[in-house]
């Protein structure tokens, strides 16, 4: 469309008018060469256009149309019924229907798959839904596997997503706000939190974030997290996503908002901490004694994942002495035929290990498994015997690979293999003083950050003593009565038949 | 307004007690039993340590006192307030080359220490950066941020006391008998002594307006002090047992000899693993006297940004710190830093309030 005409189009689609041709061709105008559809229904004499329909080709439910629509309007006009009732019918039969008083409006509704009706002679319109699209079964997610617990997951559409979260939590409490975002993409973003418990402060705080975007799309999730983050230079991601339900409704239950973007399986919940990256629901759906053992063995997968490299490189380059005589002997002997230094021979193994992985991802299951077997097997094999790598060296970096999978979510898991490489290379160069040096930077990095006025390292720093209670360990429900601070009302309801 | 006040109160008063114990656990626990020993407590150091956390508790009364005349205002505002502009300023000035000092003298000192322990090649300005890049990086991003690095820190390493209790198994109780043998006034300089490792608490002065609930600054500062005299108490009874009497002025470290006694059949030399450990509790000793210090500059020339004054001081404390030849200056220097730091803690509360009291008696 040339410019002139666009304007003089503009000019005219902040009102709908009477005459129901000029919105049809204005509508027309505006979606040329597109899937627009466009129906004019008229009168027995084939003369006066009566009734219009527009919607998008295959946005739209065609069976529901001319079940629900089309066949009622037709009826009608066969029997020159009066408008009015034509109107009045058609508004009771339809569940999703609202009146709209300008064509800017009414296009923003078709956009997103609504139908649009218009009445010769009426200066408003209705916008019905009767949306069908492609759609997918509801899974269980494959990024987030759990040994129990449902086997739900999100889907693309916001409103099954919104519909899941609300079969878990029944009350009204549970408040939802819709966002517009992208110019041209017009992403819904649905805010979820429940009103009781967040924090009105936090609330406005996100509903300025999201307001104050100005993008022309929004396609991926990780797109919004990036544009609403505090510290978004930080290798540690601070707005957690989750693509199953129960783990969201869990989260909105202590206090958090989350963030459905249309077209994602996955909300994003925030403010997160630390803590919460390393926390599943399969800990509160076995008895506490194993949900504590399980988040133990995740924070020592972390320790272990980021400092056991750094750790290795420091020893063996730098800080023999930490050895005793007989366990050094082991390590030189493996390594008389690596004619690297440890950080080379560390790097080497670190980088193929990373590329391996992500060659992994893309390939289908059984290609993946196959890259796996030869990367891991006959890669690492074939270059201890050809001496490039030590079978220590192997065994380091195959622990802290393993060691970075038992991590639940996987944002942690890659800041995890960020980090992990400054610290190798400050350890070869001061040994354990250069890993303690870089693990001092970390963690006051760590302690600075904050996620909407949330400090991501809480409850470690600043420490809460009740929020300990389900944070390196996870102690019986009954004990726990308090929920975490940053929530509106803390106190807990909990009682059994041991405790009241 | 309440914003402001929210902006300004960036510390609980929780959060006080590991600030006051991580700065004041630094580099000076590492040589106190020899140096508490060498000034004539022999090995009743213990009480000498005592004896100076006492002071040190005396101290903080004092200082708490002061501060919480003027609860929103730190040390630099009112001195010359109370002072007048020109002995206000020179006060000041003094107390921003106490701070200034201190840092450097503290990454110095260690820095020696990690020279002779483990990193025998490594040049001294690099070991030094080693503390000072750190504690640069934490003070720019703030204050909140160093009060919770500072909890951190102290709940990553409190355990490292329980590895004492190895070294204790091994000694002989013998050594440290007859308890109660030393002279008063040997005591009494082994407490002056131990005054490189006590302070920190000082540090309050510039704290203060900043810590949100202020009734239990007291409380908190003393916790925190009391924690510091516990594992000092501790570490020098350990070594009084675990050292021979004649062997104690050979050992420049006696904190870290204690730990080579412990080994493993997968690990030895475990004073090394410390030793790198204990740079996390120096960071954030450096780091409070480079706050400290930067902060005085920031007020005292009234600085476009803390930042910047953060940024400019960095030069300086790292070329302070170079300053000294060799150890045994180090060593000299860290004493007189440590006890400028006594005399600042009690002559600065002493003099304000008495010269505040005095003006309001003349002006009745």
């Amino acid at each position: 469309m040339n410019p002139e005409k666009l304007k003089e189009l503009e000019a005219k689609i902040n009102v709908i008018h009477k005459d129901i041709e000029t919105n049809l061709l204005i509508v027309e105008a505006f979606f040329q060469d597109s899937e627009l559809v466009s129906k004019r229904i008229t009168n027995a004499a084939k003369k006066k256009v009566l009734y219009g329909l527009v919607y998008l080709d295959n946005s739209v439910d065609n069976a529901l149309i001319n079940r629900d629509v089309l066949k009622l309007i037709r009826d009608h006009v066969t029997k020159n019924s009066p408008r009015s009732q034509v109107i009045a019918e058609l508004e009771d039969s339809i569940a999703n229907i609202s009146q709209v008083y300008s064509l800017d409006e009414a296009m923003d509704f078709l956009v997103q798959g609504f139908v649009i009706f218009f009445a010769e002679g009426i200066d408003n319109a209705w916008v019905m839904e009767l949306r069908g699209f492609p759609r997918r079964a509801i899974k269980e997610p494959e990024t987030e596997v759990q040994a129990r617990g449902p086997k739900v997951g999100f889907t693309e559409i916001v409103g099954e997503n919104m519909a899941l979260l609300r079969r878990i939590i029944k009350s009204s409490e549970l408040k939802y706000k819709t966002f517009i975002i992208g110019t041209k993409s017009k992403t819904i973003v649905v805010l979820a939190y429940v009103e009781t418990l967040l924090k009105d402060d936090v609330l406005q705080e996100i509903e300025k974030r999201l307001n104050s975007i100005k993008t022309d799309a929004i396609i991926g999730s990780g797109q919004l997290v990036e544009l609403i983050t505090d510290h978004p230079g930080s290798p540690f991601h601070q707005i957690l996503r989750s693509e199953r339900p129960d783990r969201i409704a869990a989260d909105l239950l202590e206090g958090k908002a989350a963030i459905f973007v249309d077209g994602n399986p996955d909300a994003l919940i925030l403010p997160a901490t630390m803590p919460m990256f390393f926390t599943t629901l399969d800990e509160y759906n076995t008895t506490w004694l194993f949900g504590s053992i399980l988040r133990l063995i995740r924070w020592g997968s972390f320790v272990i994942a980021a400092f056991l490299p750094g750790f290795y490189i420091a020893v063996v380059s730098v800080n023999h002495e930490v050895l005793p005589i007989e366990f050094l002997i082991i390590i030189s002997e493996s390594r008389t035929k690596v004619p690297f230094p440890p950080i080379l021979e560390a790097l080497l193994m670190e980088v193929t290990i990373e590329i391996l992985r992500e060659a992994g991802i893309r390939l289908p299951g059984a290609l993946g498994q196959t890259i796996g077997i030869v990367g891991a097997i006959v890669i690492g094999d074939a270059a201890i015997r050809a001496g490039l790598a030590s079978n220590i060296m192997v065994i380091v970096v195959a622990v802290t690979t393993i060691a970075t999978f038992v991590l639940p979510v996987f944002e942690m898991q890659l800041s995890l293999r960020f980090i992990r490489f400054p610290l190798m290379v400050l350890a070869s160069m001061f040994g354990l003083v250069g890993l303690f040096f870089g693990i001092s930077i970390l963690i006051a990095h760590l302690s600075a950050m904050e996620t909407v006025g949330k400090p991501y390292l809480s409850p470690i720093a600043p420490f809460r003593t009740t929020e300990m209670q389900d944070t390196f360990v996870r102690l019986p429900f009954f004990s726990i009565t308090k929920r975490p601070s940053s929530a509106k009302d803390i106190k807990r309801q909990v009682s059994n038949r041991r405790k009241k | 307004m309440i914003q402001q006040q929210q902006k300004q109160h960036q510390i609980t008063s929780f959060q006080l007690i590991f600030i006051v114990a991580g700065i004041q656990i630094g580099v000076g626990i590492l040589s106190l039993y020899r140096v508490t020993f060498e000034a004539g407590a022999g090995t009743d150091a213990w009480m000498g340590v005592l004896l100076a956390w006492f002071i040190a508790q005396i101290a903080i009364f004092l200082i708490v006192h002061l501060c919480s005349i003027f609860p929103e205002d730190s040390l630099i505002d009112y001195s010359s307030k109370i002072l007048g502009r020109v002995l206000g300023w020179l006060l000041s000035f003094t107390v921003l080359g106490y701070f200034l000092g201190a840092a450097a003298i503290i990454s110095r000192t260690f820095a020696e220490v990690l020279q002779v322990w483990t990193l025998q090649k490594t040049p001294i300005p690099v070991l030094i950066s080693l503390t000072l890049i750190p504690s640069l990086y934490l003070i720019l991003l703030g204050i909140k941020a160093f009060a919770r690095f500072a909890m951190v820190i102290l709940l990553l390493t409190w355990w490292l006391l329980l590895t004492l209790v190895i070294p204790l198994k091994q000694g002989d109780i013998l050594n440290m008998l007859p308890i109660g043998h030393a002279p008063l006034p040997g005591i009494i300089s082994a407490a002056l002594a131990t005054s490189l490792a006590m302070i920190g608490y000082e540090l309050i002065l510039l704290f203060y307006p900043f810590i949100d609930r202020k009734r239990d600054v007291l409380l908190s500062a003393s916790i925190g002090n009391g924690l510091t005299g516990l594992a000092y108490i501790f570490n020098v009874v350990t070594a009084a047992i675990f050292f021979s009497p004649a062997d104690v002025p050979n050992q420049m470290w006696p904190s870290l000899q204690l730990l080579k006694v412990i080994q493993f059949s997968f690990l030895q030399r475990v004073e090394s693993i410390v030793l790198s450990f204990w740079l996390l509790l120096v960071v954030v000793t450096v780091a409070g006297y480079y706050w400290a210090s930067a902060f005085s500059l920031y007020k005292l020339i009234n600085m476009k940004s803390f930042k910047l004054s953060a940024v400019v001081m960095a030069p300086i404390i790292f070329i302070v710190s170079l300053l000294p030849r060799d150890i045994n200056q180090v060593t000299d220097i860290g004493d007189k830093i440590g006890t400028a730091g006594l005399i600042l803690s009690f002559s600065i509360p002493i003099l304000l309030l008495t010269v505040r009291y005095l003006k309001k008696w003349r002006s009745k």
